[in-house]
Parts: C-alpha cells; sequence; structure tokens
C-alpha cells in the first residue's frame, strides 16, 4: 500500500506515504524508505517531503535509517531543498499533570496563516509518544469548548521551548519500547513551530535542574526518593493510598449506599 | 466533534453496554432485505465512539468492559460466519473496534483479513489498476488534499485487519468501502 499511494500521482497521496517510515514493523518502514529513494530518482519527493523525512530521520530505529538517508540523498543531488517551516503564533499552550496510567496530554491553539488550528499531544510513561493530531480551520468556539472540556484535569501552561526537550525524552523512551510515535506528531510540531526535536532522554535530576525557582529539593535528595519509592510509606503514611477504581470499587461502593439508605 | 456528536458521545458513557447494544443494531438493520444504509453508517459510528469509551474503561481497570470487548468479539465473529450481514459492514464494524485500539484477538485478526480480501474482490472492478488510482484520487478529494488525514484513513484500515500492510497490496479496492465514512 505504501508503494500504490506514493506512486499514484497524487501530491497529497505521495506525501501521506511518508507515514508509512513510523509504521511498528522494520520491513514495511525498510520498504517505504527504499520507495521513497525510487520516487527521489523520479523527482517525485517534494519539499514537503523531505522536510519531513529529515524530521523524522532520528525518530526511526537505527536498523531504518540507512535507507531513509539514501532517500534524502538522493533527494537533494536531486536539487530539492526541504521546504521552510510555517511562521506560526502559539497563543496557548497547556499541558495536564500525569494521570493514574501515567500519560500526560499537552493541547495548543496557535494561528497560522490567518488560521486556527487546535493541536494535541499525548505523552505516556513506559509507552513514548502515544498519539498527536493538529487540526485547522477550527471556529473560536470549538478551540474554546476543547479548553474548557480539557480543564476538568489540572492544566499548567508550559513554554513553547521546552516541547523539544518533553517530546524527545518520549521519543527516547519509544526507542527503549519498541513504540513508534504517530505520524501525526509532524503535524503536531508544525502546528506549534517546533522544527526540530530529537530523541534524548532526561534524568530526573536534569529535569529538576530546570526549575529556577520554587524548587524545594535538592537534586541529590530527588535522586535517593525516588530511588527509595518503595519504601517511603513506612515514613510518609499518607502516600499509602490511592484512588481505586474498578467493578469491585463499585460493588463496594454500592453495599454502603445502600446500607446508609 | 460536533455538538451532538459530544451529547451523543456524553450520554453513551453513561450506559455501559452501549457498544453491545449497538453492534447488535448495526448488524440487524445490514441483515435487512433492503436495510437503511444511513443507519446503518450511523450506528457504525456510535458503535465506533462507544468503543474508544470501552478501551479507556478497559486501561481504567474495568472487568466488566474487558468482559464486554470479549463478548464484541465473538460476536463479530459469529456474524462473520452466519453470512446474514453484509460482510463489509462487518468489515466496517471490526475496523471502529481496531481503531479504537481494541485487540482484535486471533480470532478475530483472522477474520477481518478474510473479509479485507472478500469486500476488496467485490469491490476490486475486475482487478483494473486505474479504478485503484481513481479510488485514492477521490479519497484525496474527500480530505481535502490532508496528507495526514488520508494516512489516517489508511492506516485504520490497516490497523483493523491486524496490521498485516502485506496483505493490503492486492486488496487495495477495500480501502473504497473501509475509507468512505
Amino acid at each position: 500500500m505504501p508503494i500504490a499511494v506514493l506512486f499514484s500521482g497524487e501530491a497529497a497521496a505521495a506525501e501521506a506515504s511518508i507515514g508509512w517510515l513510523l509504521d511498528p514493523a522494520t520491513p514495511v518502514r525498510r520498504a517505504t524508505a527504499h520507495a521513497l529513494g525510487d520516487a527521489a530518482h523520479k523527482g517525485n519527493v517534494t519539499p514537503t517531503m523531505l522536510r519531513r523525512m529529515i524530521t523524522m530521520r532520528n525518530w526511526l530505529p537505527e536498523d531504518s535509517r540507512t535507507a531513509l538517508d539514501a532517500a534524502i540523498a538522493t533527494a537533494r543531488r536531486k536539487g530539492v531543498s526541504p521546504a521552510q517551516w510555517d511562521e506560526v503564533e502559539v497563543r496557548q499552550l497547556i499541558t495536564t499533570g500525569i494521570d493514574g496510567s501515567g500519560a500526560i496530554g499537552v493541547l495548543a491553539h496557535c494561528r497560522n496563516k490567518r488560521k486556527n488550528v487546535l493541536g494535541s499531544l499525548v505523552l505516556k510513561h513506559g509507552v513514548g509518544v502515544r498519539d498527536a493530531w493538529a487540526q485547522e480551520g477550527m471556529a473560536q468556539k470549538e478551540l474554546d469548548h476543547a479548553f474548557v472540556d480539557a480543564a476538568v484535569v489540572d492544566q499548567f501552561t508550559i513554554a513553547q521551548d521546552f516541547l523539544p526537550t518533553a517530546v524527545g525524552h518520549f521519543l527516547a523512551l519509544g526507542h527503549q519500547t519498541g513504540a513508534m510515535p504517530p505520524f501525526g506528531l509532524v503535524r503536531f510540531l508544525e502546528a506549534v513551530g517546533v522544527s526540530s526535536v530529537q530523541p534524548r532522554l532526561i534524568s530526573p535530576a536534569s529535569l529538576l535542574e530546570t526549575i529556577e525557582e520554587g524548587r524545594a529539593i535538592g537534586a541529590a535528595a530527588f535522586e535517593y526518593l525516588l530511588a527509595d519509592g518503595f519504601e517511603l510509606a513506612a515514613d510518609y503514611v499518607f502516600i499509602d493510598s490511592w484512588f481505586e477504581a474498578g467493578d469491585e470499587v463499585d460493588a463496594v461502593a454500592d453495599a454502603q449506599s445502600s446500607g446508609a439508605q | 466533534m460536533s455538538t451532538h456528536a459530544q451529547q451523543a458521545a456524553d450520554t453513551l458513557a453513561d450506559y455501559s453496554n452501549a457498544a453491545f447494544e449497538l453492534l447488535e443494531l448495526a448488524l440487524d438493520e445490514a441483515a435487512r432485505e433492503q436495510p437503511d444504509t444511513a443507519l446503518v453508517d450511523s450506528f457504525i459510528s456510535l458503535f465506533s465512539q462507544a468503543s474508544e469509551t470501552l478501551r479507556l474503561k478497559i486501561e481504567g481497570g474495568y472487568k466488566t468492559a474487558s468482559d464486554i470487548a470479549a463478548k464484541l468479539r465473538k460476536r463479530l465473529v459469529a456474524a462473520s460466519q452466519t453470512g446474514a450481514s453484509d460482510p463489509s459492514t462487518i468489515l466496517l464494524l471490526a475496523q471502529s473496534f481496531g481503531a479504537a485500539k481494541l485487540d482484535l484477538g486471533e480470532e478475530l485478526s483472522g477474520v477481518v483479513e478474510h473479509l479485507i480480501e472478500q469486500v476488496g474482490a467485490a469491490n476490486a472492478g475486475d482487478g483494473d489498476p486505474a479504478a485503484m488510482l481513481g479510488f485514492i484520487a477521490d479519497l484525496v478529494k474527500q480530505v481535502n488534499g490532508d496528507a495526514f488525514a488520508l494516512f489516517s484513513c489508511f492506516e485504520e484500515t490497516s490497523r483493523g485487519a491486524g496490521r498485516k500492510p502485506r496483505r493490503y497490496a492486492h486488496s487495495g479496492a477495500v480501502f473504497r468501502r473501509g475509507c468512505r465514512r
């Protein structure tokens, strides 16, 4: 399918075919990269495709990069230059706290060529980049509704320049877990104007050091706390509790409620 | 998501068995001699949303949700064996299930592969490659040239078939039915 789509003669279809570079299966990624090399030979790789191929190159596992490097080099030899990134205005950028499944949500409202763009990202501990998309042409009312919906959980405003660090960490995590990022991540990064994200794990201590004001703990003590995590409940009883959900909890709650009546 | 779709999703979230009932409604309508295709499409769309809610409940640790997912898999497999409902409808339902990131399981994955071949053969247009290219052009128009939307459409169909994309090299026509939603 990637090959049929790439050589369909439709520009949008050729651009879509790049998505298979992020397929979970190595043979699919390699076949797509080789097909892109053929397309580059025939002059069918556009500047936008080339920019995206370069953006995604380090997101791929090492076993899939050689063929993509060859395709990129061929396109450049054919005189194709990567397309410029759009100038975007980030109007609102928020992140949620970490939920019980280890996921963090990011929601962005941007403006690009006089159009509203809404972008969303889900980063998940133990997995990597779980989901990402962006949609343009949204009405202000729809945007407001999206942010109101997201407000049911804790939200924190973040700076645009923190995104490469955050996304880079979860891309590197995905290399460890084998979870490929979604193609929509490219769209999200284009929407928020982040032109380069390299997979790079950030240690808890390094992350702590990025907090300039309001730190109540030093890096060494923080690392000790994390290492001692399982034993902490012995000293701090309140953390030996958690919200539970599920059928058993519902049954107990119903029984308690019936008893109270 | 439109306001009405959001309202529907919120209502469905409170009704734990919605996915199974919606599946039955879609299959029943598709099995009629003259099914109302718009109604079938609506049921499939609602089933898709209910499946997403189900997946969230499964990730939240609800065993009931896991049991419902197992029932859905079983029902889809059974539906493919009775031959009562249109195969392309069963395929769309299975793909919606997969697109909600619910595990198809081995048996349903096998059924989906078979359905893809079956539906693909029915829509192939005597193996005319031009028909395939025409379909891609048509799809590009439907998504207004959005490369990411186009890729999502192909990927959802791939995911619904247990992630064996090599099978699709000769069954591309199935995407015509799968992506026209």
